[in-house]
C-alpha cells in the first residue's frame, strides 16, 4: 500500500499536497493566535499593574525590526551581489536559489548575443562566439571570478552600477521582484564589438599567434579585438592559466611587440608635422646616425648581398616611395632630421606610455597596457634612428598600434576607445595636423597601390596600409600589418600582429584584409559597384538604430548620440576633398600631394619646404 | 480549555507531521516507528497536561501553557525533520526531552502554586549559592564543547540557573522596590546601599558566566535584570539606561574574546570570513532564501546544509520550509507568550511573584529575540538556543520548568489565592532585617484604577 502512495507522489501532487498543508498550519496558527489574543477565564476586576505593557512593546518592536531585516534576505536577496556570489558557489541544495537571479546579456553591436545566463538551470553562462570572442567578452565562473567585459561591466549585467535614483525606486524595483520565479535585475551590455568581425579573426588567424584589433577612427568603436590562441569560454578551467602559449593572455591589449616598419607611419607624420625635407637621400650604405657605429641599411641591401650581387641604393626618394619600399635609411634620417623632442613629443601626443582605460567598472576594468617608447635625451640620436624604424628599445601593443593609425585615418585625432555603445564617442588626443594626416594617409594609399602592402587593395574601400616585418629576440620576425579604409562613411583601422611569422606583407596581411572584407561584405566577391551602396549604409544604419532601440529598451537613457565635432568635422572636410565618396581608385599622383599637404591648417610649411 | 490545551497544539502539529511524512513516503515506500513515536508521544503527553491541568483545576491563564505545549509540539516536529529522532533504542533528547520538560512544568506549577512559589522569597541566599556552585562544578568538572561547556551526556545543568538567579534576584527587587523607585523628576535616585549590595550579589554569579566564557547568557541575564528592575521599581529610565549599558557593554566585551571577535567579525561583514566564522550564518541565510514567502514545505528543502541546524539554527529550518510568512507566526507566538507573561505579572498583587512572573517571560523572550536576531545576523550570535525550539534536552525542560512557575503565579493570582498571612511573615522579616517593608500593594506606578482594585484583590 505503502508502494501505491509512494508511486502516486509525483513531484507536481507533492508539491500541492504540501502546499495545502502549509495552508492548514497557517490557518491554525492563525486560529492560535485568535484565541491565544482572547482574554482569560474569569474576566472579573482583577489587580492590575501599570507599565506591563512597555516590555511587550519593545519585545514587539524587537521582532518586527528582526522580521524586517530577514525578510531583506529572504524575499529581497537578490538585491545582495556579494550574497548571490556566495549562493553561487557555496550553496549545495539540489535547487540553488542563485539560479533564479539572471546577469543581462552581452550583445554585440548588432545585438546578437555573446554571452547570457543559461536556461538548463546551471549557472553556467553560455558564450556562442566561444573562441572568437573569448578576450573581449571574457568568462564567468560560478562566484565571480571572471575576465574582459564580463568582469569590467559586472555591475551593469547585475544591476548595481546604476544605483536607483531613490529609495522608493530602489524598494520598487525589489518589490516587482519579490515574487518572481526568475529575478532579473541586471541589464543587458552592447558592445561596439561586431560579433562577424570576431569570427572572422577567430577562422584568419587559426593556428596562429597573434592579435587582431578593428578599430572605427571617427567613433573610436572597438568592433573587433581578438587574441590568438584563444580558449573557449564554455569551457574555462583553471589549467589554462599555464597552459603552453598562454590562451588567456590577451595579446591585443597586453602583448608588447616591437613595432617594426609599421611605426614607420608615425615617423612619416611626424616628419611632415615639423616639416623636414621629405626628399631624402636613401644610398645602398645606409644612414650612419651621429654616435652610431653600425649604420641602418635597407632590407634590399641584405637580400642583394644575399645572393651576391651589389644594391645600388634607393637614391633621392620622396614619402610615398620610401613607405612603399620601406625604407630603413628614409625613416631612420627623418627621424634623426626631426629630433629627439619631436619624437618625445610625438610619443607622448599618441599616449603611447600611457595605460588607456577602455572601459572601467566597479569591478575591474579593461585597460591597454602601457607600451614602452623610451624618451630620449637631447643627443641620443643613435637610439633614435633605431626608434624611427620601429627597432630598439620600443614595444607597443598592437591595440595602441590600432589607435596610432587612427590618428592617420582621423585627420590627426584619436577617439577615446569605446567597448560599450552607450559610452559617448570622444576626442582623446591629437596627435598630428590634419595635413601631417592627409599626407601619410596617401603615402600609405600609395603603399597599397604600388608597395609592399599591394594585396591588401580591396575595390571600392580606399585601404591605405603599411607593412611591418619587426625584429625580436623571441626568434623569428614578427609580422605586422596596420591598414584603415578612407573611401566608406565609417571607416574602419586594423592592426595585426603574428608572432614569429616572417614578412608582414605574408602573414598579417591577408588577416587585415579579410577583416575589411568581412566588415564590408566584401566575402563573397561582389562587384565594386553593389559596394557602394552596401558598404554605406548597411554598416552603419542598422548598428546604430539597434543600439539606440536596445538604450530605449534598457531605459538607460534615448538621447541619441551626437557625434563630436571633432569628427563631423573630419568627415566633412574629407568629403569635400573628394576622398569620402566612396570610389577612390585613382591612384594620387605625385604633383597632387604638394596641394594636400599644403592646406595644413596648424603646419603651413610642411607642404612648402617639400 | 480542551479545546485550547489540545484541539489547537494539537491542530498545529498535525499538518507539520503528516508533511513529514509525506517527504519521507516520497522517497520510499517505508515506515519505521521513529516516525510514529513522536506523534504518539506529543498526543500522549498533551493530554497528560490537560488531564492534570483539569483534575487540578486550574485557572490561570491557558495561552501561556497552550503556547508552551504548542511550541514543543514545533520543536519536536522540527527536531524529527533534521533527522535528530533516530530510533525507539537510542535514548534520545528530543524525544524524550518533551515529557520530561512536561512533568517538570507541572511540577513546577502544582508546587507553587496558591502562593507557595513566595517560600522561595526569603531562601535567596542559598539559591544565589548554588547558582554560583553549579557553574563554578560544570567549570572544573565538565569538558569545552563547541564554545560551551557540557557535563557527561551533553548536559548543560548552566541553564537551571536562569530560573535560580530569576528566584534569587526576584528576592531582593521586590524586597526594595519602593526603595529603588525614589527619585526626582523621572530620574531614579536608588540609596547606594541598596544597589551596592544588589550589584555585588549580582556580580557573584555573572563573574563565574564570565569565566566560564559564556557570554550569550551573561548578556541574556543582564537583560532581564534590566527588564525585571524596570517591572520592580516602574522607572522607565532603568530599562533604557540599562539597556544602552548593555548594548556599550557588548559593542565593548564581545570582540574581547577571540570566539568573540571571530562571531563579531562574522557579523560586521560575513562574506570576509565567507569560509570560516561566516560559513554557518550565510548558510543560514541561503537556507531563508531558498524559502522564500512561502518557505518548500516542511519535508521539502535541504536545510541540513546547515551545519548543527537543529541547535541554535533551527529557526533557519523554519525560515526555509514555512516562509517567512511561518516566522512571522512564530515571531507572534513569541510575542503573545511575552504578552500572556506580562499580563499574568500585572495582575498579580505580590510584588514577588509579579517580579519572578516578568523574570521568567522577559527571559525567554529576549531568548527568542537574541536568538532569531543571531541567526537571520541582525544581530552578532551569541550562541543562545531558541526557547522551546531548539535541540537540547537541559534547554527545554529548564523552559518548561520556568513556564511552571509562571502558571503557578498565573494561577494563584486568577484563583485569588495567597493573600493571606504570608505577607506578614514577610513584613516580619523585613522588620528584621531592618529595612522597610512596602511591598505588598503597592504599584510600582500609582494610578487611581489600579489602586480602586486594590483592596478587592485578596477578595
Amino acid at each position: 500500500m505503502l508502494h501505491v502512495l509512494t508511486n502516486a507522489l509525483s513531484p507536481e501532487v507533492l508539491k500541492f499536497v504540501f502546499a495545502v498543508l502549509r495552508v492548514i498550519f497557517y490557518l491554525c496558527c492563525i486560529a492560535v493566535v485568535v484565541f491565544s489574543c482572547r482574554g482569560n477565564t474569569g474576566g472579573a476586576r482583577r489587580y492590575t499593574r501599570g507599565l506591563q505593557w512597555v516590555p511587550v512593546v519593545m519585545i514587539c518592536a524587537a521582532f518586527a525590526a528582526i522580521l524586517a531585516y530577514q525578510a531583506s534576505w529572504q524575499l529581497a536577496g537578490f538585491a545582495r551581489h556579494d550574497f548571490v556570489e556566495f549562493m553561487e558557489i557555496y550553496n549545495r541544495r539540489p535547487d540553488n536559489a542563485a539560479h533564479n537571479v539572471r546577469r543581462g546579456k552581452i550583445l554585440d553591436s548588432k545585438n546578437r548575443v555573446m554571452a547570457e545566463d543559461s536556461c538548463d538551470g546551471s549557472f553556467s553562462r553560455v558564450y556562442p562566439y566561444g573562441e572568437a570572442a573569448a578576450h573581449v567578452v571574457g568568462y564567468r565562473m560560478p562566484g565571480g571570478e571572471s575576465s574582459g567585459v564580463e568582469n569590467a561591466a559586472d555591475g551593469i549585467l547585475c544591476g548595481y552600477e546604476h544605483p536607483p535614483e531613490s529609495f522608493a525606486d530602489g524598494m520598487r524595483t525589489i518589490g516587482a521582484n519579490v515574487f518572481k520565479d526568475v529575478r532579473e535585475l541586471g541589464t543587458n551590455v552592447v558592445l561596439t564589438i561586431d560579433a562577424d568581425l570576431q569570427a572572422a579573426a577567430c577562422e584568419l588567424m587559426s593556428g596562429r599567434r597573434g592579435a587582431v584589433v578593428a578599430v572605427e577612427p571617427g567613433t573610436g568603436a572597438v568592433r573587433a579585438l581578438y587574441s590568438s590562441p584563444s580558449f573557449d569560454p564554455n569551457r574555462y578551467d583553471k589549467s589554462l592559466g599555464v597552459a603552453p602559449d598562454a590562451p588567456l593572455l590577451n595579446r591585443a591589449l597586453h602583448g608588447l611587440y616591437p613595432a617594426g616598419s609599421t611605426f614607420k607611419t608615425m615617423i612619416a607624420a611626424m616628419a611632415v608635422q615639423y616639416g623636414v625635407p621629405l626628399r631624402i637621400d636613401c644610398p645602398a650604405e645606409g644612414y650612419l646616425a651621429p654616435g652610431a657605429n653600425r649604420p641602418i641599411r635597407d632590407h634590399e641591401y641584405y637580400s642583394y648581398k644575399e645572393r651576391g650581387s651589389v644594391w645600388g641604393g634607393f637614391g633621392k626618394i620622396g614619402l610615398d616611395e620610401a613607405l612603399a619600399k620601406s625604407s630603413n635609411t628614409y625613416f631612420a634620417r627623418a627621424g634623426v632630421e626631426c629630433g629627439t623632442d619631436a619624437f618625445n613629443k610625438t610619443v607622448e601626443r599618441l599616449m603611447m606610455n600611457e595605460r588607456i582605460v577602455v572601459l572601467r567598472g566597479t569591478n575591474g576594468m579593461i585597460s591597454v597596457r602601457a607600451s614602452r617608447v623610451p624618451v630620449l635625451g637631447r643627443g641620443e640620436r643613435r637610439e633614435l634612428s633605431q626608434l624611427s624604424i620601429g627597432q630598439g628599445r620600443l614595444l607597443v601593443t598592437p591595440f595602441h598600434m590600432a589607435l596610432a593609425v587612427c590618428a592617420l585615418a582621423n585627420e590627426g585625432y584619436i577617439m577615446r576607445p569605446r567597448l560599450l555603445e552607450e559610452q559617448e564617442p570622444s576626442q582623446m588626443t591629437q596627435v598630428f595636423s590634419a595635413a601631417a594626416a592627409r599626407r601619410v594617409r596617401e603615402a600609405m594609399r600609395y603603399a597599397v597601390l604600388h608597395g609592399t602592402a599591394r594585396k591588401a587593395d580591396i575595390p571600392g574601400l580606399g585601404v591605405c596600409g603599411k607593412t611591418g616585418t619587426a625584429q625580436n629576440p623571441g626568434g623569428e620576425d614578427h609580422s605586422w600589418f596596420v591598414c584603415f579604409t578612407t573611401a566608406v562613411r565609417t571607416n574602419l583601422a586594423v592592426a595585426v600582429v603574428v608572432e614569429n611569422a616572417g614578412f608582414g606583407s605574408a602573414q598579417a596581411l591577408p588577416v587585415a584584409a579579410g577583416i575589411l572584407r568581412r566588415a564590408y561584405g566584401l566575402d563573397s566577391e561582389v562587384s565594386s559597384a553593389s559596394v557602394k551602396q552596401r558598404a554605406a549604409p548597411a554598416a552603419e544604419a542598422p548598428r546604430k538604430s539597434g543600439a539606440l532601440e536596445q538604450r530605449h529598451a534598457d531605459g538607460t537613457g534615448g538621447e541619441s548620440r551626437t557625434e563630436q565635432p571633432a569628427v563631423r568635422g573630419a568627415l566633412e572636410q574629407r568629403r569635400a576633398d573628394g576622398t569620402g565618396g566612396g570610389d577612390r581608385t585613382r591612384p594620387p599622383v605625385r604633383g597632387e600631394r604638394t596641394r594636400s599637404a599644403g592646406k595644413g591648417v596648424l603646419f603651413p610649411n610642411a607642404g612648402r619646404r617639400q | 480549555m480542551f479545546f485550547r490545551l489540545v484541539i489547537l497544539p494539537l491542530s498545529v502539529f498535525i499538518p507539520v507531521y503528516l508533511s513529514i511524512i509525506v517527504s519521507r513516503l516520497a522517497d520510499a515506500p517505508v515506515l519505521f516507528a521513529s516516525d510514529a513515536l513522536p506523534a504518539a508521544i506529543y498526543a500522549a503527553v498533551v493530554l497528560f497536561v490537560y488531564a492534570v491541568l483539569k483534575l487540578s483545576g486550574y485557572r490561570g491563564s491557558l495561552s501561556v501553557p497552550g503556547l508552551a505545549v504548542m511550541f514543543c509540539g514545533l520543536g519536536m516536529m522540527f527536531q524529527m525533520r533534521v533527522g535528530m529522532v533516530v530510533s525507539l533504542e537510542r535514548v534520545s533528547f528530543s524525544q524524550w526531552a518533551f515529557p520530561l520538560g512536561a512533568c517538570a512544568m507541572l511540577a513546577a506549577f502544582l508546587s507553587g502554586r496558591g502562593g507557595r512559589l513566595r517560600k522561595l522569597e526569603p531562601l535567596w541566599f542559598p539559591i544565589m549559592i548554588a547558582s554560583v556552585a553549579i557553574i563554578a562544578f560544570v567549570l572544573i568538572v565538565g569538558r569545552r564543547y563547541r564554545g560551551a561547556v557540557f557535563l557527561p551526556g551533553n548536559v548543560n545543568p548552566v541553564e537551571i540557573v536562569k530560573p535560580m538567579l530569576i528566584v534569587f534576584i526576584s528576592s531582593m527587587l521586590a524586597g526594595h522596590s519602593s526603595l529603588l523607585r525614589r527619585g526626582f523628576l523621572g530620574i531614579p535616585l536608588p540609596p547606594v546601599n541598596i544597589v551596592l549590595t544588589i550589584a555585588i550579589l549580582w556580580a557573584a554569579p555573572m563573574l563565574m558566566l564570565v569565566l566560564q566564557g559564556d557570554f550569550g547568557m551573561f548578556a541574556l541575564m543582564n537583560a532581564t535584570l534590566v527588564i525585571m528592575i524596570y517591572a520592580a521599581a516602574g522607572r522607565l529610565l532603568y530599562l533604557a539606561a540599562g539597556l544602552a549599558a548593555i548594548v556599550l557593554l557588548a559593542r565593548l566585551a564581545i570582540p574581547m574574546t577571540a570566539r568573540g571577535l571571530a562571531r563579531w567579525n562574522a557579523w560586521i561583514d560575513p562574506f570576509s570570513v565567507a569560509t570560516g566564522a561566516g560559513w554557518q550564518p550565510l548558510q543560514g541565510l541561503v537556507g531563508l532564501y531558498s524559502g522564500g514567502f512561502f518557505g518548500t514545505g516542511v519535508g521539502a528543502g535541504s536545510p541540513t546544509v546547515v551545519p548543527i541546524v537543529e541547535s541554535d539554527f533551527i529557526y533557519i529550518v523554519l525560515g526555509e520550509e514555512l516562509g517567512i510568512a511561518g516566522c512571522f507566526f512564530v515571531m507572534l507566538f513569541y510575542i503573545l507568550f511575552t504578552a500572556q507573561g506580562m499580563r499574568i505579572a500585572s495582575r498579580t498583587p505580590d510584588v514577588y511573584e509579579s517580579t519572578v512572573a516578568t523574570g521568567i517571560t522577559s527571559c525567554i523572550a529576549l531568548q527568542a529575540v537574541f536568538n532569531i536576531g543571531g541567526v537571520t545576523t541582525a544581530i552578532p550570535l551569541t550562541g543562545i538556543p531558541l526557547p522551546f525550539l531548539s535541540h537540547g534536552g537541559s534547554s527545554l525542560v529548564t523552559t518548561l520548568l520556568m513556564v511552571g512557575m509562571l502558571m503557578a503565579v498565573s494561577d494563584s493570582s486568577e484563583s485569588g489565592a495567597g493573600h493571606s498571612g504570608k505577607r506578614k511573615t514577610g513584613g516580619r522579616r523585613r522588620a528584621r532585617r531592618g529595612t522597610p517593608a512596602p511591598r505588598r500593594h503597592v504599584k510600582p506606578y500609582d494610578d487611581s484604577a489600579a489602586g480602586s482594585s486594590d483592596g478587592e484583590a485578596a477578595v
